[in-house]
């Protein structure tokens, strides 16, 4: 149970390692508490999504087992969007339209997919916290760089009042830097891993 | 058989839940958008004490705003254009003379770190004076919208415009001074007497 947990954490951390859900990270993580609203949104629709369709695991029939994924994770995702737009407007504002694609988030509908619908509800509550809190991580981190070096600033409080950011950093082309040399950071981290455990 | 029941006893059970959910929030939106919507008209209109409900019978919908004792003393009302890369909308603040009141821009989609500088506010403080237990003066207004402040529709050309952002800076000009030439049209018309 434990291991369910942390895989999606570390070993397969949906953004770094299985690479799902990219297009959300790559458009909400220009500033950290974009990155968080939409992470919080994501582990909320993830672990209720994954409860529900491990339960319904037994009645739902193989054939029709897509449409009826589709149409609980978007309940969940319009649950979420109507409590973010009453009570953190100002989320809900930044956020846009990135709310309602959640919907197509191909990490909700991968685990209900690969894990919910063969696993004890459990077991898919904790891979739901797992790589909720996996995606968290890596939007976090990502976002975190972007914003220090694209505004200067942390959770939107200026580093330093003479700063001039570096522009690249929040508009999308930057996304795709950060993310590449993250990617790559990992991998060299890995393959060092990997020979280490060989000797 | 067993298909159309499950998959039509899930559709039923979401639109019941969705059902419940949107009765729980409906009421809360709505407060929450008039609520925006009533400070972005006395951010437009400080001299305002009082503001009416939008008045739609023109054109161009508008709010009018009174001071303490019912006079009325401005009109609020919303402009819109196309920027560098989105529509802009913003709110004008006037006085009786189309004297430029305020602005406040609503929404806009402009380059980030460029265009959407309309938005920017002055730091006052950094991250190391909060974590040091500094008292930081509270943010003011967005420095490009303050300028609007006092203007009539022909010395607004004097404003700064955004480094880097020529085209969003004159789209917002020209749709603050052409909605309110428009606005000084529609209300002449109805009160040819004024002024």
């Amino acid at each position: 149970m434990k291991k369910t947990f942390t895989n999606g954490i570390i070993r397969e951390n949906p953004i770094f390692v299985i690479m799902l859900g990219l297009c959300p990270t790559l458009a909400v993580s220009t500033s950290l508490f974009n990155a968080v609203g939409m992470a919080a949104a994501v582990i909320f629709v993830l672990v209720f999504s994954n409860l529900v369709i491990s339960l319904m695991r037994k009645f739902i029939p193989d054939k029709v087992r897509i449409p009826c994924f589709i149409v609980i994770i978007a309940t969940f995702v319009t649950i979420t969007e109507l409590f973010m737009h009453a009570f953190v407007p100002q989320l809900f504002e930044s956020l846009g339209m990135f709310v309602s694609l959640i919907v197509v988030n191909c990490i909700i509908l991968g685990r209900a997919e690969v894990f919910a619908s063969k696993n004890k509800v459990s077991l898919a509550v904790m891979d739901g916290l797992g790589m909720g809190l996996g995606f968290t991580l890596g939007i976090a981190v990502i976002a975190l760089i972007r914003e220090i070096l694209g505004s200067g600033s942390i959770w939107g409080f200026k580093l330093s009042l003479t700063y001039k950011p570096l522009l690249i950093a929040i508009l999308p082309a930057g996304a795709f830097l950060t993310i590449g040399f993250l990617i790559g950071l990992i991998n060299i981290q890995k393959a060092r891993m990997q020979r280490a455990g060989r000797k | 058989m067993r298909l159309i029941v499950v998959l039509a006893s899930v559709c039923i059970a979401a639109a019941l839940l969705l059902g419940v959910t949107y009765s729980l929030t409906s009421g809360r939106i709505q407060l929450q958008e008039q609520q925006a919507e009533k400070a972005a008209v006395l951010c437009a209109l400080p001299v305002a004490e009082k503001i009416s409900a939008q008045i739609t019978d023109k054109p161009i919908p508008y709010y009018e705003g009174y001071d303490a004792s019912g006079g009325v003393v401005g009109y609020a009302f919303t402009g819109s254009g196309k920027g560098y890369s989105s529509t802009i909308k913003i709110m004008i603040g006037v006085d009786e003379d189309m004297t430029i009141q305020g602005i406040k821009i609503l929404s806009q989609q402009e380059t980030p770190g460029l265009g959407d500088k309309v938005d920017e506010v002055k730091s006052t403080g950094t991250l190391w004076d909060l974590l040091r237990g500094k008292k930081i003066p509270p943010a003011g207004r967005p420095w490009f919208q303050e300028q609007f402040a006092g203007k009539n529709t022909e010395t607004v050309n004097e404003i700064t415009f955004i480094t880097g952002a020529t085209i969003t800076s004159k789209a917002v000009l020209d749709i603050v001074k052409s909605t309110i030439e428009e606005f000084r049209d529609q209300l002449t018309g109805r009160e040819p007497a004024t002024g």
